[in-house]
Protein backbone atom coordinates (compact mmCIF):
# COMPACT_ATOMS: atom_id res chain seq x y z
CA UNK A 1 0.00 0.00 0.00
CA UNK A 2 1.17 3.63 -0.99
CA UNK A 3 0.49 6.62 0.45
CA UNK A 4 1.51 10.17 -0.13
CA UNK A 5 3.29 12.58 1.94
CA UNK A 6 5.25 16.00 2.04
CA UNK A 7 9.01 15.92 2.87
CA UNK A 8 9.15 19.36 4.65
CA UNK A 9 12.50 19.15 5.94
CA UNK A 10 15.80 17.28 5.07
CA UNK A 11 19.08 16.71 6.66
CA UNK A 12 22.33 14.51 6.15
CA UNK A 13 25.88 14.57 7.86
CA UNK A 14 28.91 11.92 7.10
CA UNK A 15 32.59 12.15 8.29
CA UNK A 16 35.38 9.79 7.91
CA UNK A 17 35.78 10.32 11.46
CA UNK A 18 34.15 12.07 14.35
CA UNK A 19 31.91 14.49 12.95
CA UNK A 20 33.35 17.73 14.80
CA UNK A 21 30.63 20.23 13.85
CA UNK A 22 27.73 19.22 15.38
CA UNK A 23 26.92 22.31 17.60
CA UNK A 24 26.15 20.33 20.46
CA UNK A 25 26.48 23.38 23.10
CA UNK A 26 23.71 25.19 21.35
CA UNK A 27 21.44 22.17 20.54
CA UNK A 28 21.93 20.84 24.34
CA UNK A 29 22.61 24.02 25.96
CA UNK A 30 22.68 21.69 29.54
CA UNK A 31 26.10 20.27 30.06
CA UNK A 32 25.08 17.31 32.42
CA UNK A 33 22.51 16.14 29.38
CA UNK A 34 25.20 16.77 26.97
CA UNK A 35 28.54 15.17 28.79
CA UNK A 36 25.86 11.83 28.75
CA UNK A 37 25.17 11.86 24.83
CA UNK A 38 26.27 9.11 22.31
CA UNK A 39 28.08 10.03 19.39
CA UNK A 40 24.44 8.40 17.90
CA UNK A 41 22.62 11.04 19.94
CA UNK A 42 24.43 13.43 18.90
CA UNK A 43 24.03 12.90 15.34
CA UNK A 44 20.57 12.70 16.10
CA UNK A 45 19.70 15.94 17.75
CA UNK A 46 21.92 17.70 15.16
CA UNK A 47 19.60 16.54 12.68
CA UNK A 48 16.91 16.70 14.03
CA UNK A 49 18.07 20.44 14.67
CA UNK A 50 18.47 20.47 10.98
CA UNK A 51 15.19 19.43 10.24
CA UNK A 52 13.63 22.02 12.87
CA UNK A 53 12.07 19.65 14.67
CA UNK A 54 11.26 19.23 18.60
CA UNK A 55 7.84 17.76 19.23
CA UNK A 56 5.86 14.87 17.61
CA UNK A 57 6.49 11.31 16.90
CA UNK A 58 10.12 10.01 16.04
CA UNK A 59 11.48 7.00 13.79
CA UNK A 60 14.78 6.15 14.35
CA UNK A 61 16.79 3.73 12.34
CA UNK A 62 20.33 2.15 12.93
CA UNK A 63 21.81 -0.76 12.03
CA UNK A 64 24.37 -1.47 14.22
CA UNK A 65 23.28 0.79 17.24
CA UNK A 66 25.27 1.95 20.18
CA UNK A 67 28.91 0.67 18.76
CA UNK A 68 31.07 2.47 21.33
CA UNK A 69 28.96 1.35 24.58
CA UNK A 70 28.86 -2.63 23.54
CA UNK A 71 32.58 -2.67 23.03
CA UNK A 72 32.98 -0.65 26.34
CA UNK A 73 30.63 -3.21 27.65
CA UNK A 74 32.00 -6.44 26.26
CA UNK A 75 35.82 -5.19 26.46
CA UNK A 76 35.17 -4.68 30.60
CA UNK A 77 33.33 -8.22 30.58
CA UNK A 78 36.55 -9.61 29.10
CA UNK A 79 38.80 -7.68 31.53
CA UNK A 80 36.76 -8.43 34.28
CA UNK A 81 36.19 -4.92 35.37
CA UNK A 82 33.28 -3.26 36.41
CA UNK A 83 30.59 -2.31 33.63
CA UNK A 84 29.67 1.22 33.85
CA UNK A 85 26.18 1.87 34.14
CA UNK A 86 26.30 4.69 31.77
CA UNK A 87 27.73 2.30 29.07
CA UNK A 88 24.79 -0.19 29.90
CA UNK A 89 22.15 2.23 29.73
CA UNK A 90 23.28 3.80 26.35
CA UNK A 91 24.07 0.59 24.98
CA UNK A 92 20.21 0.15 23.57
CA UNK A 93 18.93 1.18 20.15
CA UNK A 94 16.55 3.69 21.20
CA UNK A 95 19.35 5.34 23.12
CA UNK A 96 19.34 8.16 20.30
CA UNK A 97 15.69 8.83 19.94
CA UNK A 98 15.32 8.55 23.97
CA UNK A 99 18.25 11.75 24.33
CA UNK A 100 16.07 13.47 21.93
CA UNK A 101 12.99 13.15 23.78
CA UNK A 102 14.70 14.25 27.05
CA UNK A 103 16.20 17.21 25.27
CA UNK A 104 13.10 18.63 24.26
CA UNK A 105 10.34 16.82 26.36
CA UNK A 106 8.96 15.02 24.13
CA UNK A 107 6.34 12.21 25.06
CA UNK A 108 5.40 11.16 21.95
CA UNK A 109 6.08 7.68 20.50
CA UNK A 110 9.48 6.62 19.60
CA UNK A 111 10.24 3.28 17.45
CA UNK A 112 13.70 2.29 16.67
CA UNK A 113 14.26 0.05 13.49
CA UNK A 114 17.11 -2.39 13.10
CA UNK A 115 16.90 -4.46 10.04
CA UNK A 116 20.66 -4.22 8.52
CA UNK A 117 21.01 -3.08 5.03
CA UNK A 118 17.34 -2.64 5.07
CA UNK A 119 17.07 -0.41 8.04
CA UNK A 120 16.22 3.03 6.28
CA UNK A 121 13.78 1.44 3.72
CA UNK A 122 11.99 0.27 6.92
CA UNK A 123 12.39 3.51 8.34
CA UNK A 124 10.73 5.10 5.40
CA UNK A 125 7.87 2.14 6.05
CA UNK A 126 7.29 2.73 9.27
CA UNK A 127 7.49 6.40 9.42
CA UNK A 128 4.90 6.58 6.75
CA UNK A 129 2.48 4.48 9.21
CA UNK A 130 3.38 6.30 11.77
CA UNK A 131 2.44 9.63 10.05
CA UNK A 132 -0.79 8.54 8.54
CA UNK A 133 -1.81 6.89 12.24
CA UNK A 134 -1.19 10.36 13.32
CA UNK A 135 -2.41 12.52 10.73
CA UNK A 136 0.75 14.16 11.63
CA UNK A 137 4.52 15.40 10.72
CA UNK A 138 6.79 12.63 11.75
CA UNK A 139 10.62 12.85 12.01
CA UNK A 140 12.77 10.33 10.98
CA UNK A 141 16.48 9.62 11.21
CA UNK A 142 18.88 7.30 10.52
CA UNK A 143 22.69 6.97 11.86
CA UNK A 144 25.49 4.85 11.79
CA UNK A 145 28.25 6.06 14.75
CA UNK A 146 30.60 2.86 14.35
CA UNK A 147 34.02 5.18 15.18
CA UNK A 148 35.35 3.22 17.68
CA UNK A 149 38.85 1.78 17.59
CA UNK A 150 39.65 -1.65 15.72
CA UNK A 151 36.24 -1.16 13.80
CA UNK A 152 38.74 -1.33 10.48
CA UNK A 153 38.83 -5.20 11.47
CA UNK A 154 34.96 -5.27 10.82
CA UNK A 155 34.18 -2.56 8.74
CA UNK A 156 33.73 -3.45 5.04
CA UNK A 157 30.11 -1.62 4.77
CA UNK A 158 31.15 2.24 4.65
CA UNK A 159 33.94 5.30 4.26
CA UNK A 160 31.65 7.07 6.49
CA UNK A 161 32.42 6.18 10.03
CA UNK A 162 29.55 8.90 11.51
CA UNK A 163 26.87 9.09 9.59
CA UNK A 164 23.57 10.26 9.33
CA UNK A 165 19.89 11.27 7.48
CA UNK A 166 17.05 12.43 8.29
CA UNK A 167 13.68 14.15 7.20
CA UNK A 168 10.26 14.71 8.08
CA UNK A 169 7.00 13.12 6.60
CA UNK A 170 3.21 14.59 6.50
CA UNK A 171 0.67 12.45 4.91
CA UNK A 172 -1.04 14.46 2.50
CA UNK A 173 -3.69 13.94 -0.27
CA UNK A 174 -1.66 15.79 -3.04
CA UNK A 175 -0.68 14.24 -5.90
CA UNK A 176 3.26 12.96 -5.79
CA UNK A 177 5.49 15.14 -7.85
CA UNK A 178 8.85 14.00 -7.03
CA UNK A 179 10.11 10.60 -8.06
CA UNK A 180 12.32 8.66 -6.00
CA UNK A 181 15.26 7.49 -7.79
CA UNK A 182 16.88 4.26 -5.89
CA UNK A 183 20.85 4.82 -6.28
CA UNK A 184 23.86 3.02 -4.51
CA UNK A 185 25.42 5.63 -2.25
CA UNK A 186 28.80 4.48 -2.54
CA UNK A 187 30.77 5.10 0.57
CA UNK A 188 27.89 5.48 2.41
CA UNK A 189 26.51 2.90 4.94
CA UNK A 190 23.67 0.90 2.71
CA UNK A 191 21.84 0.90 5.92
CA UNK A 192 21.03 4.91 5.32
CA UNK A 193 20.95 4.50 1.31
CA UNK A 194 16.78 4.62 0.80
CA UNK A 195 16.99 7.58 3.12
CA UNK A 196 19.49 9.46 1.22
CA UNK A 197 17.70 8.10 -2.41
CA UNK A 198 14.46 10.70 -0.94
CA UNK A 199 16.51 13.50 0.08
CA UNK A 200 18.81 13.42 -2.63
CA UNK A 201 15.03 13.30 -4.85
CA UNK A 202 13.59 16.57 -2.14
CA UNK A 203 17.05 18.37 -1.13
CA UNK A 204 16.31 21.30 -3.60
CA UNK A 205 12.27 21.38 -3.74
CA UNK A 206 10.59 23.03 -1.30
CA UNK A 207 7.70 20.59 -0.25
CA UNK A 208 8.13 17.60 -2.50
CA UNK A 209 5.29 15.48 -2.55
CA UNK A 210 6.63 11.61 -2.67
CA UNK A 211 4.58 8.20 -2.64
CA UNK A 212 5.99 5.89 0.17
CA UNK A 213 5.07 2.13 0.91
CA UNK A 214 3.70 1.37 4.37
CA UNK B 1 -11.49 5.95 8.04
CA UNK B 2 -12.93 1.81 9.07
CA UNK B 3 -10.78 0.18 9.93
CA UNK B 4 -10.17 -3.32 9.64
CA UNK B 5 -10.27 -5.42 13.28
CA UNK B 6 -6.83 -7.52 13.90
CA UNK B 7 -7.32 -10.68 15.04
CA UNK B 8 -4.11 -13.40 17.09
CA UNK B 9 -5.21 -16.18 15.42
CA UNK B 10 -2.04 -18.59 16.15
CA UNK B 11 0.69 -18.82 18.75
CA UNK B 12 3.62 -19.96 20.35
CA UNK B 13 6.48 -19.43 22.86
CA UNK B 14 9.50 -20.66 24.51
CA UNK B 15 10.51 -19.59 27.45
CA UNK B 16 12.34 -21.11 30.78
CA UNK B 17 9.03 -22.38 31.84
CA UNK B 18 8.60 -24.16 28.82
CA UNK B 19 5.86 -23.61 25.49
CA UNK B 20 3.04 -22.13 25.71
CA UNK B 21 0.77 -24.89 27.51
CA UNK B 22 3.63 -25.75 30.02
CA UNK B 23 4.25 -21.71 30.75
CA UNK B 24 0.19 -21.63 31.84
CA UNK B 25 0.11 -24.47 33.79
CA UNK B 26 3.59 -22.53 35.23
CA UNK B 27 1.64 -19.50 36.23
CA UNK B 28 -1.82 -21.00 37.52
CA UNK B 29 0.53 -23.93 39.57
CA UNK B 30 2.70 -20.64 40.72
CA UNK B 31 5.47 -22.57 39.85
CA UNK B 32 8.55 -20.71 38.63
CA UNK B 33 11.04 -21.01 35.98
CA UNK B 34 13.82 -19.51 37.38
CA UNK B 35 16.99 -20.55 38.25
CA UNK B 36 19.92 -19.47 40.23
CA UNK B 37 23.06 -19.14 38.10
CA UNK B 38 26.76 -18.29 38.42
CA UNK B 39 27.56 -19.02 34.79
CA UNK B 40 27.60 -15.51 34.17
CA UNK B 41 28.95 -13.72 36.74
CA UNK B 42 31.32 -15.89 39.06
CA UNK B 43 31.40 -13.77 41.68
CA UNK B 44 27.60 -13.33 41.88
CA UNK B 45 24.70 -15.28 42.01
CA UNK B 46 21.46 -14.17 40.15
CA UNK B 47 18.08 -15.74 38.91
CA UNK B 48 18.36 -16.13 35.20
CA UNK B 49 15.82 -17.84 32.96
CA UNK B 50 17.29 -20.55 30.80
CA UNK B 51 15.66 -22.28 27.95
CA UNK B 52 18.94 -24.39 27.71
CA UNK B 53 19.65 -27.13 26.56
CA UNK B 54 17.18 -25.88 23.69
CA UNK B 55 19.44 -24.15 21.25
CA UNK B 56 18.54 -20.58 20.49
CA UNK B 57 18.47 -20.06 16.98
CA UNK B 58 17.11 -24.01 16.33
CA UNK B 59 14.01 -22.94 19.13
CA UNK B 60 13.20 -19.55 16.96
CA UNK B 61 12.84 -22.07 13.88
CA UNK B 62 10.77 -23.97 15.50
CA UNK B 63 8.34 -21.78 17.68
CA UNK B 64 7.71 -20.08 14.24
CA UNK B 65 7.27 -23.50 12.34
CA UNK B 66 4.49 -24.06 15.53
CA UNK B 67 2.38 -21.05 14.85
CA UNK B 68 2.54 -21.94 11.03
CA UNK B 69 1.40 -25.65 11.76
CA UNK B 70 -1.39 -24.32 13.77
CA UNK B 71 -2.27 -21.38 10.87
CA UNK B 72 -4.76 -21.78 8.29
CA UNK B 73 -1.47 -20.61 5.97
CA UNK B 74 0.27 -23.10 3.58
CA UNK B 75 3.41 -20.72 4.13
CA UNK B 76 4.49 -17.20 4.90
CA UNK B 77 4.55 -15.65 1.44
CA UNK B 78 2.04 -13.25 1.71
CA UNK B 79 2.87 -12.31 5.41
CA UNK B 80 4.92 -9.84 6.45
CA UNK B 81 7.37 -10.66 9.80
CA UNK B 82 8.10 -8.18 12.57
CA UNK B 83 10.52 -9.00 14.72
CA UNK B 84 11.06 -7.46 18.48
CA UNK B 85 14.31 -7.95 19.48
CA UNK B 86 16.77 -6.30 22.05
CA UNK B 87 20.05 -8.54 21.70
CA UNK B 88 20.25 -9.82 18.17
CA UNK B 89 22.85 -11.37 17.83
CA UNK B 90 25.33 -10.09 20.37
CA UNK B 91 25.51 -13.25 22.41
CA UNK B 92 28.12 -14.90 19.44
CA UNK B 93 30.06 -11.62 18.81
CA UNK B 94 31.02 -11.59 22.80
CA UNK B 95 31.78 -15.28 22.35
CA UNK B 96 34.24 -14.52 19.38
CA UNK B 97 35.26 -11.23 21.17
CA UNK B 98 36.06 -13.42 24.52
CA UNK B 99 38.17 -15.89 22.00
CA UNK B 100 40.08 -14.09 20.19
CA UNK B 101 39.72 -10.92 21.57
CA UNK B 102 39.50 -9.22 18.74
CA UNK B 103 36.66 -8.34 15.73
CA UNK B 104 38.11 -9.70 12.79
CA UNK B 105 36.11 -12.93 12.92
CA UNK B 106 32.68 -11.65 13.82
CA UNK B 107 30.17 -10.83 11.13
CA UNK B 108 28.26 -8.04 11.27
CA UNK B 109 25.02 -9.35 9.71
CA UNK B 110 25.20 -12.02 12.49
CA UNK B 111 25.69 -9.49 15.34
CA UNK B 112 22.96 -6.96 14.25
CA UNK B 113 19.14 -7.47 15.51
CA UNK B 114 18.53 -8.06 11.75
CA UNK B 115 19.98 -11.71 11.85
CA UNK B 116 16.52 -13.05 14.21
CA UNK B 117 14.42 -11.82 10.91
CA UNK B 118 17.33 -13.03 8.41
CA UNK B 119 17.17 -16.40 10.05
CA UNK B 120 13.81 -16.77 9.71
CA UNK B 121 13.09 -15.46 6.37
CA UNK B 122 15.81 -17.64 4.98
CA UNK B 123 13.64 -20.33 6.67
CA UNK B 124 10.12 -19.51 6.03
CA UNK B 125 10.55 -16.99 2.89
CA UNK B 126 8.20 -14.04 4.13
CA UNK B 127 6.81 -11.27 1.54
CA UNK B 128 8.81 -8.78 3.54
CA UNK B 129 10.07 -7.98 7.11
CA UNK B 130 11.60 -5.59 9.29
CA UNK B 131 13.10 -5.28 13.25
CA UNK B 132 12.12 -3.23 16.10
CA UNK B 133 14.43 -2.55 18.90
CA UNK B 134 13.40 -0.29 21.63
CA UNK B 135 14.87 -2.46 24.03
CA UNK B 136 12.01 -3.96 26.34
CA UNK B 137 9.31 -2.62 24.56
CA UNK B 138 10.30 -3.57 21.51
CA UNK B 139 7.82 -7.13 20.40
CA UNK B 140 5.42 -4.94 22.14
CA UNK B 141 5.70 -2.07 19.53
CA UNK B 142 5.87 -4.49 16.41
CA UNK B 143 2.57 -5.64 17.85
CA UNK B 144 1.29 -2.08 17.74
CA UNK B 145 2.91 -1.52 14.15
CA UNK B 146 1.45 -4.97 13.17
CA UNK B 147 -2.31 -3.82 14.40
CA UNK B 148 -2.08 -0.68 12.66
CA UNK B 149 -0.61 -2.38 9.13
CA UNK B 150 -3.55 -4.67 9.13
CA UNK B 151 -5.97 -1.78 10.74
CA UNK B 152 -5.61 0.14 7.52
CA UNK B 153 -5.32 -2.86 4.82
CA UNK B 154 -1.92 -2.64 3.82
CA UNK B 155 -1.05 -6.13 5.03
CA UNK B 156 -3.77 -9.35 5.88
CA UNK B 157 -1.14 -11.38 7.64
CA UNK B 158 1.77 -10.49 9.83
CA UNK B 159 3.86 -12.40 12.07
CA UNK B 160 5.00 -11.00 15.24
CA UNK B 161 7.87 -12.71 17.06
CA UNK B 162 9.73 -11.41 20.06
CA UNK B 163 13.26 -13.08 20.81
CA UNK B 164 16.02 -12.56 23.05
CA UNK B 165 18.71 -14.61 24.11
CA UNK B 166 20.32 -15.07 27.61
CA UNK B 167 23.86 -13.32 26.95
CA UNK B 168 26.63 -11.35 28.81
CA UNK B 169 26.24 -8.01 27.99
CA UNK B 170 22.43 -7.71 29.19
CA UNK B 171 23.04 -10.19 32.71
CA UNK B 172 26.30 -8.25 33.30
CA UNK B 173 24.69 -4.90 32.42
CA UNK B 174 21.62 -5.20 34.61
CA UNK B 175 23.92 -6.28 37.42
CA UNK B 176 26.05 -2.68 36.78
CA UNK B 177 22.75 -1.07 37.41
CA UNK B 178 22.31 -2.73 40.40
CA UNK B 179 18.40 -4.24 39.51
CA UNK B 180 19.59 -7.92 39.61
CA UNK B 181 18.02 -10.14 41.95
CA UNK B 182 20.05 -13.04 43.49
CA UNK B 183 16.88 -15.31 43.86
CA UNK B 184 13.25 -15.52 42.09
CA UNK B 185 11.90 -12.50 41.11
CA UNK B 186 8.99 -10.85 43.28
CA UNK B 187 7.16 -8.34 41.50
CA UNK B 188 5.21 -5.67 43.33
CA UNK B 189 6.30 -6.76 46.87
CA UNK B 190 7.73 -4.91 49.47
CA UNK B 191 11.19 -4.60 49.98
CA UNK B 192 11.60 -6.58 46.85
CA UNK B 193 15.31 -7.49 45.61
CA UNK B 194 14.73 -7.06 41.83
CA UNK B 195 14.75 -8.70 38.24
CA UNK B 196 15.08 -12.09 36.49
CA UNK B 197 17.14 -11.86 33.16
CA UNK B 198 15.89 -14.38 31.16
CA UNK B 199 15.93 -15.35 27.49
CA UNK B 200 12.08 -16.29 25.21
CA UNK B 201 10.96 -16.91 22.17
CA UNK B 202 6.82 -15.80 21.23
CA UNK B 203 5.33 -15.76 17.90
CA UNK B 204 1.95 -14.40 17.14
CA UNK B 205 0.02 -14.63 13.72
CA UNK B 206 -2.17 -11.61 13.61
CA UNK B 207 -5.05 -11.79 10.37
CA UNK B 208 -7.58 -9.56 9.63
CA UNK B 209 -9.54 -12.70 9.52
CA UNK B 210 -11.34 -14.36 12.35
CA UNK B 211 -12.13 -17.73 13.63
CA UNK B 212 -13.51 -19.67 16.61
CA UNK B 213 -10.18 -19.63 18.82
CA UNK B 214 -9.16 -16.10 17.73
CA UNK B 215 -8.85 -13.31 20.39
CA UNK B 216 -8.88 -9.91 19.25
CA UNK B 217 -6.04 -7.44 19.49
CA UNK B 218 -8.56 -4.33 20.16
CA UNK B 219 -5.80 -1.16 20.74
CA UNK B 220 -2.62 -0.12 21.21
CA UNK B 221 -0.66 3.12 21.97
CA UNK B 222 2.59 4.02 22.94
CA UNK B 223 4.47 7.24 25.16
CA UNK B 224 7.94 8.61 26.36
CA UNK B 225 8.48 9.42 29.60
CA UNK B 226 11.06 11.95 28.43
CA UNK B 227 12.12 11.93 31.91
CA UNK B 228 15.20 9.77 32.17
CA UNK B 229 17.27 7.57 30.46
CA UNK B 230 16.57 4.27 32.67
CA UNK B 231 14.17 5.37 35.64
CA UNK B 232 10.59 6.11 35.16
CA UNK B 233 8.87 9.37 35.50
CA UNK B 234 7.97 8.98 39.16
CA UNK B 235 4.21 10.78 38.64
CA UNK B 236 4.15 7.70 36.17
CA UNK B 237 2.43 10.17 33.41
CA UNK B 238 3.93 8.00 30.43
CA UNK B 239 2.55 4.84 31.90
CA UNK B 240 -0.61 6.19 32.24
CA UNK B 241 -1.00 8.10 29.12
CA UNK B 242 -0.06 5.11 27.28
CA UNK B 243 -2.94 2.64 28.67
CA UNK B 244 -5.13 5.71 27.90
CA UNK B 245 -4.53 6.27 24.52
CA UNK B 246 -4.61 2.15 23.89
CA UNK B 247 -7.73 2.73 25.46
CA UNK B 248 -8.91 4.81 23.36
CA UNK B 249 -7.39 3.22 20.42
CA UNK B 250 -9.38 -0.08 20.87
CA UNK B 251 -12.81 2.44 21.80
CA UNK B 252 -12.95 1.13 25.59
CA UNK B 253 -13.91 2.23 28.62
CA UNK B 254 -11.51 2.47 31.42
CA UNK B 255 -14.15 -0.03 33.83
CA UNK B 256 -13.88 -2.49 30.63
CA UNK B 257 -10.65 -4.09 31.73
CA UNK B 258 -10.84 -6.95 33.38
CA UNK B 259 -7.03 -7.60 34.31
CA UNK B 260 -3.80 -6.35 33.92
CA UNK B 261 -0.71 -8.28 32.86
CA UNK B 262 2.25 -5.90 34.25
CA UNK B 263 5.40 -5.33 33.09
CA UNK B 264 6.01 -6.47 36.26
CA UNK B 265 9.87 -6.53 36.32
CA UNK B 266 10.36 -6.77 39.80
CA UNK B 267 12.59 -3.76 40.11
CA UNK B 268 11.85 -0.76 42.75
CA UNK B 269 11.66 1.87 40.56
CA UNK B 270 9.12 0.05 37.72
CA UNK B 271 6.61 -1.85 40.04
CA UNK B 272 6.55 0.83 42.25
CA UNK B 273 5.63 3.47 39.37
CA UNK B 274 3.40 1.09 37.34
CA UNK B 275 1.17 0.61 40.26
CA UNK B 276 0.77 3.93 41.20
CA UNK B 277 0.08 4.29 37.06
CA UNK B 278 -3.27 1.32 37.40
CA UNK B 279 -4.18 2.34 41.05
CA UNK B 280 -4.64 6.12 39.09
CA UNK B 281 -6.00 5.13 36.00
CA UNK B 282 -7.77 1.92 37.27
CA UNK B 283 -10.43 2.89 39.36
CA UNK B 284 -12.50 -0.24 39.62
CA UNK B 285 -9.31 -1.88 40.25
CA UNK B 286 -9.06 -4.90 38.45
CA UNK B 287 -6.87 -7.66 39.07
CA UNK B 288 -3.21 -7.30 38.34
CA UNK B 289 -0.35 -9.50 37.81
CA UNK B 290 3.25 -9.98 36.44
CA UNK B 291 3.85 -13.14 35.00
CA UNK B 292 7.70 -12.14 35.04
CA UNK B 293 7.82 -14.13 38.75
CA UNK B 294 7.40 -17.39 36.29
CA UNK B 295 9.25 -16.61 33.30
CA UNK B 296 11.97 -13.56 34.16
CA UNK B 297 12.35 -10.68 32.09
CA UNK B 298 12.53 -11.77 28.41
CA UNK B 299 13.74 -7.90 26.97
CA UNK B 300 12.54 -7.51 23.64
CA UNK B 301 10.68 -11.02 23.99
CA UNK B 302 8.71 -9.95 26.97
CA UNK B 303 5.75 -8.01 25.32
CA UNK B 304 5.08 -10.99 22.47
CA UNK B 305 5.56 -13.37 25.31
CA UNK B 306 2.88 -12.02 27.51
CA UNK B 307 0.63 -10.85 24.84
CA UNK B 308 0.41 -14.68 24.37
CA UNK B 309 -0.21 -14.80 28.14
CA UNK B 310 -2.79 -12.45 27.99
CA UNK B 311 -5.01 -14.33 24.94
CA UNK B 312 -4.49 -17.46 27.47
CA UNK B 313 -6.44 -15.51 30.33
CA UNK B 314 -9.11 -14.49 27.80
CA UNK B 315 -9.60 -17.79 26.28
CA UNK B 316 -9.34 -19.91 29.64
CA UNK B 317 -10.97 -17.06 31.67
CA UNK B 318 -8.90 -17.71 34.54
CA UNK B 319 -6.89 -14.90 36.29
CA UNK B 320 -3.06 -14.89 36.73
CA UNK B 321 -2.03 -14.77 39.82
CA UNK B 322 0.85 -13.21 41.36
CA UNK B 323 3.19 -15.19 42.53
CA UNK B 324 5.89 -14.77 44.48
CA UNK B 325 4.16 -12.15 46.52
CA UNK B 326 3.96 -11.79 50.35
CA UNK B 327 3.37 -8.11 51.20
CA UNK B 328 2.20 -5.80 48.66
CA UNK B 329 4.25 -2.41 48.36
CA UNK B 330 1.32 -0.40 47.06
CA UNK B 331 -1.73 -1.64 49.43
CA UNK B 332 -4.38 -0.54 47.25
CA UNK B 333 -3.85 -2.62 43.20
CA UNK B 334 -5.83 -5.76 43.47
CA UNK B 335 -2.65 -8.39 43.09
CA UNK B 336 -4.35 -11.86 43.20
CA UNK B 337 -2.60 -14.67 45.34
CA UNK B 338 -4.42 -17.63 43.44
CA UNK B 339 -5.67 -18.44 40.21
CA UNK B 340 -9.20 -17.88 39.41
CA UNK B 341 -11.98 -18.02 37.65
CA UNK B 342 -13.87 -14.81 36.15
CA UNK B 343 -15.32 -13.71 33.26
CA UNK B 344 -13.04 -11.82 31.60
CA UNK B 345 -13.37 -9.66 28.04
CA UNK B 346 -10.46 -7.48 28.08
CA UNK B 347 -6.92 -7.37 29.14
CA UNK B 348 -4.12 -4.91 29.19
CA UNK B 349 -0.55 -5.81 29.17
CA UNK B 350 1.80 -3.33 29.82
CA UNK B 351 5.69 -3.14 28.57
CA UNK B 352 8.30 -0.50 29.49
CA UNK B 353 11.61 0.12 28.73
CA UNK B 354 14.99 2.19 28.54
CA UNK B 355 14.64 5.59 27.35
CA UNK B 356 11.48 5.66 28.97
CA UNK B 357 9.83 4.14 25.91
CA UNK B 358 6.30 2.69 27.10
CA UNK B 359 3.48 0.42 24.94
CA UNK B 360 0.31 -0.93 25.85
CA UNK B 361 -1.38 -3.43 24.40
CA UNK B 362 -5.11 -4.80 24.42
CA UNK B 363 -6.40 -7.91 23.62
CA UNK B 364 -10.27 -8.53 23.93
CA UNK B 365 -12.50 -11.36 23.89
CA UNK B 366 -14.36 -12.16 20.46
CA UNK B 367 -17.69 -10.07 20.17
Amino acid sequence: MKMNFVVKTTAKVACEGKCESLDEKRIVPKMMLRRRLTRGARIMVYLADACAFTEGRVVYGSAYGEMQATADIVGAIDANEPISPTAFQNSVYNTAPSYFSLLHKNKNEILTVSSGDDTSRNVLQTGALQAVTSGEEVLLVCSEAINIPNIEEVNTCTEYLESGVALTLTPTTQEADTEIVVQKHTGHAPSLWAMLDVVTACESKEGAVVALEL
Amino acid sequence: MQKNRVFVNAYESLSCAGNTAELMEAIYAKKSGITIDTSYMSEHQAGLGSFAPHEFFSSLKEVTQAVLDQSDLSDFSETLLIVGSSVGGIGKSEQTFFKEKSYKNIDPKEHAISVISDTLDTAFGFKDSRSISTACTSSANALMLAQRLINLGAYKNVLVVGADALCYTTVCGFQALGVLSTQQCTPFQAGREGMNVAEGIAALLLQATQNEESVELCGSAGSSDAFHMTNPDPEAGGAISCMQKALTDAGLKIEDIDYVNAHGTGTQANDAVEALAVETLFTHNPPMSSTKAITGHTLGAAGALEAIISCEVIKQQRIAPQTSLQEAENSKVNLPRETYETKIDYVVSNSFAFGGNNTSVIFGALK
